[in-house]
């Protein structure tokens, strides 16, 4: 069957209420019908991806200044992604890349858009009720959304998710469909998982195993919250998948799918792809840092400094720097020679520090090593700040 | 001659067509300040998407190119329609936001129809006029 609109979808797709509605719904539209949906359903939240000047450049900037000028809206709730850069830390030049980088911020303000900043809208931003429909971008996210809160979301590109925020609407296709969600293969855990880096490197391995189709895990499930961050960040940065499932046992394979089974040496193939030297840098906060996950490391630099030409930058979102600073956190871990930055990525930001980059996040590993010349080293969380850090 | 296919952007255009047999990646593949194709292992490099209907089979890499096509069309050197076997959500996206008309689903492969130096009209539903062969 065709995609069906409403009278008032097909109102809008018309152009009676304005240019930039008429496009936002035609993307919804044409989307909808490759993909083959038949109707369109509102949605709760939509999270947006695509904020750093690095990654949409120019283009977005003059196609979302454009919306601004049409008097385009969001119709629900809103959050967007990180920014390059720290655009509230003091003492950053203020050049071209900033200048840019701020009116692409301010641009999605006018939008309507909360500046969240943050890659983790589901801790305090943007919480969906479960069962939800939302139009979510960051594939991160996506899948936290999709296989821990119950919620159904595609995985959109910005652009879409954009459409979808103005529209509050989405086309009833992939995720969002009951059917579109069930295990394709099974993933037998046998290997030893210790740490969240650990489920980093199994949801990167899963990642490239599966392909497109959707895995039921059986033998370990990540339970903590930076467990489950690590897991969901390291399925989206090699894979294409939009959630998993998770089961204790295998008994229940009445569908016959095929089994993978990843050991000790599936994980140390990924490890393997890793330097293990020195590091001099080190990335904390892909995904971003929680809250509780800062007051952890606040505890643990209390006591603790940064070594003379090594580096600890930590990344968390906008909300959750608010409330740490306020609690007296951020001045804990700035007391020990550590940076902390709110709202931007420690992917996609102009490298402003050399030497060997140490991270205990497999996504960060991988788009650093696919875009920046440094050697990356992956280890855990409190060996990655032993080895910057030494006791006061 | 005159093809049909699924209108994913409805618009009218005229032009040459430039047919390639292989998936593009705006992103990487095109120069985005003068639409010329930069990718070396590509069987159009060298070519300019200026005013061109294009004709590809696929798309691929990064949503990014939806941007790249949008700089195309402000830069006046975007293709005047894309024709595909089965268009994807990043040069859908591109075309939608920039205004270019793109058609896929044809009852064939559009580029398995279509040759380089073809003189081609796009309807707005759908139908594609192959007016003038390229005798080459």
């Amino acid at each position: 069957m065709l995609l069906q609109l409403t009278k008032d979808e097909e109102r809008i797709l018309d152009g009676e209420k304005g240019e930039g509605l008429r496009k936002m719904m035609k993307l919804i539209v044409g989307l909808a019908t490759i993909s083959g949906a038949e109707k369109l359903i509102e949605i709760e939240s939509a999270h947006i991806s695509g904020i750093s000047y690095q990654n949409i450049g120019d283009e977005g900037l003059s196609f979302l200044e454009w919306l601004v000028e049409e008097g385009v809206h969001v119709s629900v709730p809103t959050t967007i992604n990180p920014a390059a850069i720290d655009l509230y830390q003091q003492g950053y030049t203020h050049d071209e890349f900033y200048k840019k980088q701020e009116r692409i911020v301010n641009a999605y303000i006018k939008l309507g858009a909360k500046p969240t900043l943050s890659c983790t809208p589901y801790f305090l931003d943007n919480i969906p009720s479960p069962g939800s429909h939302l139009a979510w971008a960051e594939s991160s996210a996506v899948i936290y959304a999709n296989t821990f809160l119950n919620a159904y979301t595609n995985k959109e590109s910005g652009l879409s998710a954009l459409a979808a925020a103005v529209i509050g609407k989405t086309g009833y296709y992939g995720l969002h469909v009951d059917e579109n969600r069930k295990p394709q293969i099974a993933i037998k855990v046998v290997a030893d998982i210790s740490s969240s880096l650990d489920f980093g490197i199994l949801g990167y391995r899963i990642g490239e195993l599966v392909g497109d189709k959707i895995p039921v895990i059986v033998g370990k499930s990540p339970k903590t919250i930076p467990e489950r961050k690590q897991f969901v960040a390291g399925l989206s940065a090699s894979g294409t998948i939009g959630m998993v499932s998770f089961s204790n046992n295998l008994i229940s394979n009445e569908n016959r799918i095929d089994v993978i089974e990843i050991d000790n040496k599936e994980m140390l193939n990924v490890k393997s792809r890793f330097s293990s030297l020195d590091v001099d840098i080190v990335y904390l906060g892909c995904p971003h840092l929680s809250l509780s996950e800062i007051k952890e490391l606040a505890i643990l630099l209390q006591k603790r400094r940064v070594k003379n030409g090594k580096s600890l930058l930590l990344y968390t979102s906008i909300s959750a720097y608010k409330i740490a600073n306020e609690e007296g956190l951020v001045r804990i871990i700035e007391n020990s020679g550590a940076r902390i930055f709110a709202g931007a990525c420690p992917v996609f930001n102009p490298s402003m520090y050399k030497g060997v980059i140490g991270t205990d996040a497999i996504k960060t590993a991988h788009y650093l090593k696919a875009t920046k010349s440094s050697q990356i080293a992956i280890s855990n969380t409190i060996l990655l700040i032993e080895s910057v850090t030494e006791i006061r | 001659m005159i093809i049909r296919g699924r209108v994913i952007n409805a618009g009218k255009a005229e032009g040459v067509a430039l047919v390639s047999q292989k998936p593009i990646s705006f992103l990487g593949d095109v120069n985005k300040d003068n639409g010329i194709i930069i990718n070396q292992d590509s069987d159009i490099y060298g070519e300019s998407l200026k005013d061109k209907i294009l004709v590809v089979p696929l798309g691929r890499g990064s949503t990014v190119g939806a941007w790249i096509i949008y700089s195309l069309k402000k830069k006046n050197v975007a293709p005047a329609a894309i024709l595909m076997e089965k268009s994807d959500l990043i040069i859908a996206s591109g075309c939608i936001i920039s205004d270019i008309p793109l058609i896929d689903n044809f009852e064939a492969p559009p580029h398995k129809v279509i040759k380089t130096g073809d003189k081609v009209q796009v309807f707005n539903d759908g139908s594609v006029v192959i007016l003038d062969r390229n005798s080459t």
